[in-house]
């Protein structure tokens, strides 16, 4: 379980979260839609504190803390509750795929190597790199580093994965696989915060899709009816913009 | 008159002081690659004053010849330890040429790794918190193996740099390959010969390192491409 409650955030004079109150139940997949700029990945960061929201409260599972007086042990903790798939991957570019899962465990989990490598190679199968263990970052596709990533995340077994736009960089043949990973995630009952414009998602596998815009939570509701029957003007202008923008790159 | 006969006569003389330019390079940048580290991480911690301080010491290095360092620390380093009851003077000369170049390299030395340090995007240090990994451990394991690769041919240059600069060490009586044959040019007349083999010596040890340093380059490449476009093979260690 996860629940930000009234978070703000500025940098310098910049207010990007001015109240943002969000909260997924256990094995619930949250989705977060917003136009670009509307905080949501400053949000997640802010949850993992790679970025140090100015105030509000954070509980993950059994912990709750200020954001405004956080210990460092504190977020040492929390970021051991919760896991995080970047946008751009960010694996570790000095280590193989293998490498990428396991250290975690070792360094983290204080796991012996062997064990390590049993859990990491599980992982990797999961997420259907077999062939690719012992790949660097470098010679792997977007779309397979990604699934790294995701298979990172999960071999540490968090309360909670982050997920911050996982296919928006991708080419859009590989961002297929990439989803049909990550509803496989959710299918394991891992729970998930996604921010993602990737509707066809939230429409299949979101418990509650959340619409932020300028800082704070405007609307939220199950898939149904956030997407066909949205209650604020600025959802509805930002849905039907989207939709407009996928069917014009379908059309191309 | 020059002779090769005198090159090869004189070689096993000359190349019998070799471990005495090893112990100058390697003394020296052992040390300044543990006191570059230091400084390296003072000056991106931002640490008040001392990081002031190792601003004005690099730049000092940086800007003045290594000779002058050298005999500033020759002849400086006496008369501050005096002030402490400690009297240098009896000292063997090879303890202020590691001191002079300890002191100098550890500038350069620092100056690569902030540098390589810096140039490791900022997402390889975020992933290791995003992981639970502690900013310690994330550095050690993360970033500086990928800074180190940065800095592998900045590191090769200077180490190479410095194994040429200790032909400078004779000069405050250091005997090492170059003091030798300084030696037998004056006691024997021949001038050129005994610098001959220092030359060769000198040429022979660079390139090996030169090819050495070109190799573990290319080991550490982390699977990416050689300059032919080539993907490496490369291992997981
Ligand atoms: N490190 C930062 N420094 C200054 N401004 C930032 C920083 N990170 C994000 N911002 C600004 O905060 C706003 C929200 O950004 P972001 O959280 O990335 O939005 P989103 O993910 O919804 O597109 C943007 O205006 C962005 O320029
Ligand atoms: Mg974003």
């Amino acid at each position: 379980m996860i629940e930000i409650k009234n978070i703000y955030k500025s940098f310098d004079k910049l207010k990007v979260l001015t109240g943002a109150s969000i909260k997924v139940e256990p094995h619930q997949v949250v989705v977060v839609l917003g136009p670009s700029g509307s905080g949501k990945t400053t949000m997640l960061r802010c949850i993992n504190f790679l970025e140090r929201a100015d105030s509000g409260e954070l509980t993950v599972g059994d912990m709750t803390v200020d954001f405004a007086k956080v210990k460092k042990k504190e977020i040492h903790e929390i970021r051991k509750k919760v896991g995080f798939v970047f946008q751009n991957y960010n694996l570790f570019a000095n280590k193989t795929a293998l490498q990428n899962v396991m250290h975690g465990l070792i360094v983290v989990k204080k796991m012996s190597k062997e064990e390590a490598r049993k859990k990491a190679e599980d992982a990797l199968a999961w997420v259907r790199l077999s062939d690719k263990v012992d790949y660097y970052p470098s010679q792997l596709s977007g779309g397979q580093q990604q699934r790294v990533g995701i298979a990172r995340a999960i071999a540490l077994e968090p309360e909670i994965i982050l997920f911050d736009e996982p296919t928006s960089a991708l080419d859009p043949e590989l961002i297929e696989e990439t989803l049909e990973v990550m509803k496989n995630v959710a299918k394991r009952g891992i729970t998930m915060l996604v921010v993602t414009h990737e509707l066809s998602f939230a429409q299949d596998i979101a418990d509650k899709v959340i619409f932020m815009d300028g800082g704070v939570v405007i609307e939220e509701g199950t898939p149904d009816e956030i997407f066909n029957n949205p209650k604020e003007e600025r959802t509805k202008q930002f849905l039907s913009r989207i939709i407009a923008a996928k069917s014009f790159d379908a059309g191309k | 008159m020059f002779s090769w006969k005198y090159v090869a006569d004189y070689f096993p003389d000359i190349i019998s002081k070799f471990p005495v330019t090893l112990e100058l390079v390697l003394v020296p940048f052992a040390a300044s690659f543990l006191l570059g580290f230091v400084i390296a991480a003072a000056r991106l911690k931002k640490i008040p004053v001392l990081e002031q301080f190792l601003t004005v010491y690099v730049s000092y290095v940086r800007c003045t010849p290594v000779i002058t360092q050298m005999f500033v620390v020759y002849f400086g380093l006496p008369v501050f330890l005096e002030k402490f009851g400690i009297d240098a003077n009896g000292w063997n000369p090879v303890i202020f040429v590691f001191a002079a170049y300890s002191i100098n390299i550890s500038a350069f030395l620092s100056e690569t790794i902030r540098s390589s340090i810096l140039a490791v995007p900022a997402g390889q240090l975020e992933a290791g918190y995003a992981v639970g990994m502690t900013g310690f451990q994330t550095m050690r394991d993360i970033v500086v193996p990928q800074a180190l690769k940065i800095s592998l041919p900045m590191l090769g240059n200077l180490f190479i740099g410095l194994f040429q600069a200790t032909a400078l060490a004779y000069m405050v009586n250091v005997i090492d390959m170059i003091g030798k044959a300084r030696n037998i040019a004056v006691s024997r007349g021949h001038l050129l010969e005994g610098y001959i083999c220092c030359a060769i010596v000198f040429a022979i040890i660079s390139l090996a390192l030169e090819l050495l340093f070109g190799y573990v380059n290319k080991r550490l490449a982390f699977g990416q491409k050689d300059e032919y476009g080539r993907r490496q093979r490369t291992e997981a260690v």
